[in-house]
Formats: structure tokens, sequence, C-alpha cells
């Protein structure tokens, strides 16, 4: 049983951020030896504090903690945001070697998996716009964990559903990262009358996942998950994810964008980036 | 002051300080710091620990940055000059108005310290942990004006006392050896302490003869050293260990052998 103490350093992270925050000091004293360690820490902390603490960072740093998973985004945000007030559309590739001018080792295959979240079709050159992109990379980002808690409850509701259908056991069909609609459409007819629904029931899937949320780091509360799924009362996997990437309710909750029409505001808050209003 | 030690090495991984990372983060008392730090978040444990850190940090960096202006303070005027009681003084209002409040009124031992610690920095780590150590008081501990000032003076008397009894040594040290006869050496630290020193004129004869035993630097430092801290108990005997030190140099610059030597040097 966890001491009140030790439940609240993990909740915390402070240790993470202490043991990097040596690690750092000791690094840095190398090119400055002069360095002041209580005004190092000073800065780290406050780096921390208002979210800067990603930048250039790698990637097992970035992943660290859900703090530190919202300061990319935010500095993705802020760094970019000129790219996407323009309008232009990139494809992934791009999106990623923007990444990792903040973050050099991060990995391609995340930015994949956001694309999958956008796109029907899982195709590498397909453009996406800079809001569309960013939102997307949000949820799948800083709600990863969430995210692969979805799937797997989602699986093992299909899964059951399928199984309580029919007689003969089935082939569950489960929607990967590579695999496009054609294709599922395909594997649907192939499994003949047994046709895998590519939807569940919204309520149950919704109290599943609800049991499961305690031991899960961040995600969105359940109550905001419940206005998200509104009156519907079938969902699929990613038709779930992508309701998930538009609501403006389940944005306010991470508290790293703006809405999504603000989001070129003439006065970027705390951005520091001053712009004149778009003409 | 001149270090035995080797010389700086730039850009390689040796830092320039030369301290390994274990020993730069026991000196720096960084570890100690974090560790109070840690001790006051679990025990309030707020709601947004970041922020909390911050203002924590904040306000130590400001406490360092009193501490490096009372040092300033004290450096200022030498601590022989008659003005330098107010400086202490000053340092001690300057060390001990703090920003918030709600703390204790006063000097807490951890700043004075700090404080020491600042002073010491000319010295070699070993005479200057030894000093500090007994001049030091408990972290929570509230240091009154007395024990300030008589901890002040006696680490800059420290310092200046090193210098002497340095440039002394290379003053008895005619034929340059670094190593000096061990008898005329201890006459020289008698001297020092304000005692007739006997055996003198043997001494100087030895010397000149270039006999017996002698003394590198290292162990007249130590043994000089050694006498000075030993002695440093209160307010009145430190400012005695300024009036022997001066008569004990004096005395020493009088007699006939040393002002030939002296001539060419000027220590006081």
């Amino acid at each position: 049983m966890a001491t009140a103490a030790e439940e609240y350093l993990k909740k915390s992270h402070l240790l993470t951020y202490f043991k990097d925050a040596i690690a750092q000091l000791l690094e840095h004293r190398e090119h400055n030896p002069k360095i002041i360690p209580q005004r190092f820490l000073l800065d780290y902390f406050t780096s921390v504090q208002q979210g800067n603490q990603s930048l250039h960072r790698e990637y097992d740093y970035v992943t660290a903690t859900p703090s530190n998973r919202r300061s990319l985004v935010k500095l993705f945000y802020q760094s970019f945001e000129p790219i996407g007030r323009r309008g232009d559309l990139l494809n992934i590739k791009e999106y990623h070697a923007l990444l990792c001018l903040l973050c050099p080792d991060f990995p391609l295959e995340l930015v994949q998996k956001t694309a999958r979240i956008i796109l029907t079709e899982d195709v590498m050159d397909c453009l996406v716009s800079f809001p569309d992109f960013l939102y997307a990379f949000q949820v799948q980002f800083v709600y990863e964990d969430f995210l692969k808690l979805c799937l797997e409850v989602y699986s093992g509701l299909l899964a059951t559903v399928l199984r309580a259908n029919s007689s003969q056991p089935t082939v569950v069909v489960v929607p990967t990262l590579t695999m496009s609609n054609s294709q599922r459409n395909e594997t649907d007819a192939l499994l003949g009358h047994q046709v895998s629904p590519d939807n569940v029931d919204a309520r149950v899937f919704l109290s599943l996942l609800r049991d499961r949320l305690a031991v899960c780091g961040s995600h969105p509360s359940t109550d905001v998950l419940e206005s998200v799924l509104g009156h519907r009362e079938r969902v699929s996997y990613y038709e779930f994810i992508t309701l998930v990437v538009k609501s403006s309710e389940v944005n306010a909750q991470l508290g790293v964008l703006p809405s999504r029409d603000a989001l070129f505001g003439s006065s970027s808050s705390s951005a520091g980036v001053s712009k004149d209003a778009d003409s | 002051m001149h270090r035995s030690r080797p010389e700086r090495r730039r850009g390689v991984q040796q830092t320039s300080s030369e301290d390994t990372p274990e020993d730069y983060l026991k000196k720096s008392g960084i570890l100690r710091h974090i560790q109070q730090a840690l001790n006051d978040v679990l025990q309030l444990k707020p709601d947004d620990p970041v922020a909390f850190l911050v203002e924590y940090f904040g306000d130590k960096v400001e406490l360092q940055s009193a501490v490096e202006r009372a040092r300033k303070e004290l450096v200022s005027v030498h601590h022989s000059d008659a003005l330098f009681q107010d400086h202490i003084y000053n340092a001690y209002l300057i060390m001990t108005t703090k920003k918030s409040s709600e703390d204790a009124v006063g000097l807490t031992g951890s700043l004075f310290t700090d404080l020491l610690h600042l002073l010491l920095k000319p010295v070699p780590p070993v005479y200057a942990e030894r000093l500090a150590s007994r001049l030091q008081c408990r972290s929570h501990e509230l240091v009154s004006y007395a024990i300030f000032s008589t901890g002040v003076k006696a680490c800059l008397i420290l310092r200046d006392f090193l210098r002497k009894a340095k440039s002394l040594f290379n003053l008895l040290d005619v034929s340059n050896c670094a190593l000096v006869n061990k008898t005329l050496c201890e006459s020289a630290l008698l001297q020092l302490q304000g005692k007739q020193a006997d055996n003198l004129e043997r001494a100087l004869q030895e010397a000149v003869g270039l006999s017996g035993p002698s003394m590198t630097l290292e162990e007249f430092l130590k043994q000089a050293v050694a006498t000075y801290i030993s002695q440093v108990i209160e307010e009145d005997i430190v400012d005695k260990q300024v009036i022997n030190f001066n008569e004990g140099t004096r005395n020493i610059m009088t007699r006939p052998f040393w002002k030939l030597s002296i001539e060419s040097f000027n220590i006081l």
C-alpha cells in the first residue's frame, strides 16, 4: 500500500523532473562552469510551469510526463502557426520533419497513427491541413495510452459480440493501422454471413471503458466522453476517435490549444508571437 | 593563490573546476537544497507542485544574492580599518532583511554557513572546511550578531593570515628551494603567535649554514593554520589574534637579519 507521499510523488512526477534537472545541470556545467545551481533549478521549473520544457529534448524526455507531452504540442503550435496561417497543406513526412525540428528523434510511427485518424486511406503523401493535423496530433500524443485502451476495449467488445453471434469460431477483424476501409469491407465480405460489424453499442463500449480508466494515465473525463458520444447508439473505433478529436470540450480539458476558430487569432496568448490580424 | 594542481583544461570531458559530478553536487550544496525542497513539497502537498517549486527556488535565488551582497560589503574595506565594524553591521542587515515576513526574523544557520563558505573561497578547502565547521551553527538556529561578527572576522583574517604566512615562508626561503629550515619556521610561527622565540639565533645560524631539518610550504601553512584555528573561540580572542598577528610580524621585521631580506619585500 503506497503512502500518501509516494502517491503524491508519483502523480506529480517530481522525481522525474529533479533527476532530469540534475542531469541537465551537470551537462550545462561543462559549458558554463560559473552556473549557479539554485538559479538553474529556478529556470528549469519555470520552464516546466510555462510549458516550454520539451523544446529540443529527446523523445524519452518528451514522453516522460503528461505535462511534457502537452509541452510538445504547445511548442509545435507556436512554432509552426505561421505555416498554418498561410493555409499550406503538408503531407505526413513533412509534418514529421517539422516535429523533428523540435524533438530530433520523434518516431514517424506516431505521425502515421495521427494521419490514420484523419484520413481514410493510409497514404503517406496525402495532404493534410495544419489545423486537422494539430488537433488530431494533440489527442494522439497526449492521450496515447488512452487511445490504446480504447482500441483494446473496442476489440474485446467486438470479439465478444462476434462470438455471441456465431456458433463457429470467428476470425476477429480488428481495425489496424494499415487497413483501409475498402480492405475492411473486403474482409467483411469474406466472412460471409457473419458480417463483422464495424461498430459496437456505444453505451456498452463507454461503460466498459469507464471501468478501465482508473489506471489509465491521462484521459478525458467520463462526462466529457459521454457528451462526445451524445445520443449515438452505435459507434466504430475511428468514429469515436474522430469525435474526441473534434470535440471542443476535450480540447478545453486538454488546455493546450485554443478553440479551432481562434487558432490563428491576432493576439496569440502565451505564445509571445506578436502578429498582426489577418487581412 | 597559486595551486599545485594541474592547469585547467578546456573543452574536454573534465570540467575546468576539476570536480567530479558527485563532488560538485556535494560542494555546491544543491542536493541538500533539493532534499529540503522535496521535504517541504511533500509536507504541504500543494495542488500545483511546479508553481510551488518555482516560488521556492525564486526565494532561494534571492537569498543567495543577499549572501553575495553581504560578502561584497565585507570585503570592500580591510578588516583592520576603523570603519570595518560598520560594514559588518550592514552585512548583517542585508542577510536578515527578508521579502516575506512569515519567515523567522533573523539570520538562519544555513544562510550563515553559505556566507562563510563564500568568504573562504580563496582558501584551500582543507583549511576552509576546518574553520567553517568550527564557526557554523545548525541550519535552523538563529545566528546572533556577536557570532556573526566573530565568524566573519575569523574568515577574513584567515585569508590574510594565509597570504602573509606564505610570503613569510617565501621570504625565509632565501635559497629559493621551497624548503626552509625547520627551526626557523617554528620560530617564525611562535613569533606569529606573539610569543618570543628563544632559539632564534641558533635558527638563523642553521639557516645560513643550510644545516638541520627543513619544512615545506605546505607543512608550514598547516601548522600556522592549525594554531590559528585552535584559538578561534570568542570574539575577544579573535581580536587578540589580530593584534598578535600584526605584532608578531612586526617583531620579525625589526630584527636586523630579517630587515635586510625584507628591504626588497613589503609584506605589511
